[in-house]
């Protein structure tokens, strides 16, 4: 395996691994409110919420980049 | 093979985290889905890992791309099941679509996925979001049209899940 290979399977894991971890951020609270029996709170909604507006508009600028790019010049 | 030991694993996995679960004092119909939900995390990241070393022992050393963190959308679904209250059940969906799109994003980033599928997938996440979105002024009452959002939320995301799979 070529030095840039690794460096490039390095990258992708991390990328993926990272995204893993976000998930895991969402679900782990969940699991302890399961567990508790305890009631989400109004700023972990606002959270959920700021989190997804980010996630929103970059998976709407991607959709956005790949339309225009898949368009017949 | 690997497949058949990674499902026996899983089921062991699976059956401990009830007994957990239950002596940490969880009840009901939930604890099921949730102990399912934590070993799929758990089985999942061995997986992955147990997936890349056969590969590359198998290939002569050629890395697979990673692309198992698909799965983790599993366990948000898994998990919005298992929520109690309306604002439990809301957070849970709207986490499962921002997963979805996160996953899906890594993964195009990655170049597990192409263009094509990301176009492909997009439309079922937007649908998605639309739903779940819509399902927020609700989030205090509840009700049947709450419900049914979630639902058709839920159902679009799974579907989702199995296009993601397909496409790796």
């Amino acid at each position: 395996m070529t030095p840039i290979a690794t460096l490039l399977f390095v990258e992708k894991f991390v990328t993926l691994t990272i995204v893993a971890g976000q998930a895991l951020d969402t679900i782990v609270p969940q699991i302890r409110r399961l567990i508790d029996g305890g009631q989400i709170t109004q700023d972990e909604v606002d959270a959920i919420i700021a989190a997804a507006a980010v996630s929103d508009q970059r998976f709407d600028d991607l959709l956005e980049r790949l339309k225009q790019s898949s368009q017949p010049t | 093979m690997k497949a058949r030991l990674t499902q026996l694993v899983a089921r062991y996995v699976a059956a401990g985290l009830t007994a957990v679960a239950g002596w940490l004092g969880a009840e009901g119909a939930a604890t099921g889905d949730l102990a399912a939900a934590v070993a799929l995390v758990v089985v999942s990241a061995a997986g992955f890992a147990a997936d890349l070393l056969i590969h590359r022992k198998n290939n002569g050393g050629v890395m697979k791309t990673p692309a198992k963190p698909a799965i983790i959308l599993a366990a948000c679904l898994l998990l919005a099941g298992c929520s109690s209250t309306p604002a439990e059940r809301w957070a849970a969906a709207r986490s499962s679509v921002t997963t979805a799109q996160d996953v899906t994003m890594a993964l195009h980033e990655t170049e597990v996925i192409s263009d094509e599928d990301v176009l492909a997938i997009g439309p079922y996440i937007v649908t998605a979001r639309g739903l779940v979105n819509a399902a927020y002024p609700l989030i205090d009452e509840g009700g049947p049209e709450f419900d049914a959002k979630l639902a058709e939320t839920r159902d679009i995301l799974k579907k989702v899940r199995t296009e993601l799979k397909e496409h790796q």
